[in-house]
């Protein structure tokens, strides 16, 4: 299954640290793979490092694809983390 | 389209081109959309069907000097027919000096002119470096990037199976890393990948438990480098008992990057195993692979010459 969407960081700091340890827990036991591209770049969902070199700030508007069986599980959850600004401002 | 800017020409760094902009600084926006170079020549004698004007156009001592030996006439009409053709940038080498009548023509069409102390062919070498770099296919991929041994192995498989576990023992053992988890691939001629870590995250390592590490601080400069030409995919795939994994090593297998293919190795991880080691002794196969030494096949021509020798033995032998 493939599930697409963008989605747009809303937390003033943008794709740090912190906000990409939060995606890489939420899609940990989930049986499927993430693409997110910005820019030009394109970030494995499961690693931090490869989230943080998406340089991606607020306002920007991220092209996520998830594959496998839980690609819809994975996207539900990212549109959660992504409308709540990863619990930051 | 990919392309590059006459300024990034002019300000290009570790080329060391030696380009400095001459005239017609209002052309330093255009864009050269091929790699290659075009070395006038015969441009310049008013042939000019065959100048493809998104080159860098490269003028050397036989351009300049052909153009100074014509008649005043003779030079105004060739400067105006070849500078109608709006070409991205001329670039003229050795220092030499401009013709008055060219500078002329090339600020009448915003043609930028660019200057080197370097000869012709050095020049060339070197810009066709800078600009087959530049025009490179490139993808990324999630791996981990290292030399071990001087070989350039980059290391697969899925988020968890111990890739970076992995490549922090080689580290250990003296290896040296390129990028961890992402890797930016360009061509590099048509049959070599080179990789190299994003600036931003380049150097840098998570490590579940302790968090992200800074490899060059904590190893130093010699655990590290910027760039490397990949020769080796290790794949790490879960250890599944009912698939039967390479024994003997015969069969050549093979990864395709970038349209080139690269030897693949398939390692199946298991509690105990130690993957640095099965690594670092597959980058040495690799080298001895290289010197032309194949160890499974001579073992196995070894294996069949004993075999026809004993069975010839066999059949001399009285019943």
């Amino acid at each position: 299954m493939v599930v697409e969407k963008n989605l747009t960081m809303l937390n003033r700091a943008g794709m740090h640290l912190r906000p990409a340890s939060k995606i890489v827990s939420a899609l940990r036991d989930l049986e499927c793979e993430v693409e997110i591209t910005f820019d030009g770049r394109m970030a494995n969902a499961k690693s931090i490092i490869s989230l943080t070199q998406l340089l991606a700030p607020q306002h920007s508007v991220l092209g996520v694809t998830a594959t496998g069986p839980d690609a819809r599980r994975a996207m539900m959850a990212l549109e959660r983390l992504f409308r709540e600004k990863f619990g930051e401002e | 389209m990919p392309h590059v800017s006459v300024r990034e020409l002019s300000e290009a760094k570790g080329f060391d081109l030696g380009l400095a902009l001459v005239g017609a600084p209002q052309g330093l926006e255009n864009k050269v959309t091929d790699p290659h170079l075009q070395k006038v020549g015969l441009g310049i004698s008013g042939y000019t069907s065959f100048v493809n004007k998104n080159r860098v156009q490269v003028f050397g001592k036989t351009e300049i000097s052909y153009l100074e030996n014509q008649a005043a006439i003779e030079q105004e009409r060739i400067c105006q027919q070849y500078f109608d053709l709006n070409v991205v940038c001329c670039v003229v080498t050795r220092n030499l000096d401009i013709p008055a009548v060219f500078r002329r023509h090339a600020e009448r069409t915003n043609t930028p002119v660019l200057r080197t102390e370097l000869p012709t062919q050095t020049l060339m070498e070197r810009l066709s470096k800078f600009l087959d770099g530049r025009f490179a296919q490139t993808t990324n991929i999630h791996g981990v990037l290292l030399d071990v041994f001087g070989v350039g192995v980059l290391i697969l498989g899925e988020s968890g199976i111990g890739k970076s576990e992995c490549a922090l023992d080689l580290i250990l053992r003296g290896h040296r890393l390129v990028s961890d988890d992402v890797v930016e691939l360009a061509h590099g001629g048509p049959l070599a990948v080179y990789g190299r870590g994003p600036e931003v995250t380049k150097y840098h390592m998570e490590i579940r438990g302790l968090g992200i590490i800074n490899v060059k601080e904590m190893f130093g400069i010699s655990a590290i480098r910027d760039r490397k030409k990949l020769q080796l995919v290790v794949k790490l795939v879960i250890w599944e008992n009912d698939v039967e994994y390479d024994r003997i090593g015969l069969e050549e297998h093979t990864y395709r990057i970038l349209g080139v293919d690269l030897p693949l190795i398939v390692l199946p991880v298991r509690p105990g195993r130690t993957l640095s080691t099965i690594v670092e002794v597959a980058a040495r196969n690799h080298l001895l692979k290289l010197e032309g030494f194949h160890a499974a096949k001579e073992f196995q021509q070894k294996l069949l010459a004993k075999l026809t020798a004993d069975a010839e033995s066999q059949a001399e032998e009285p019943e």
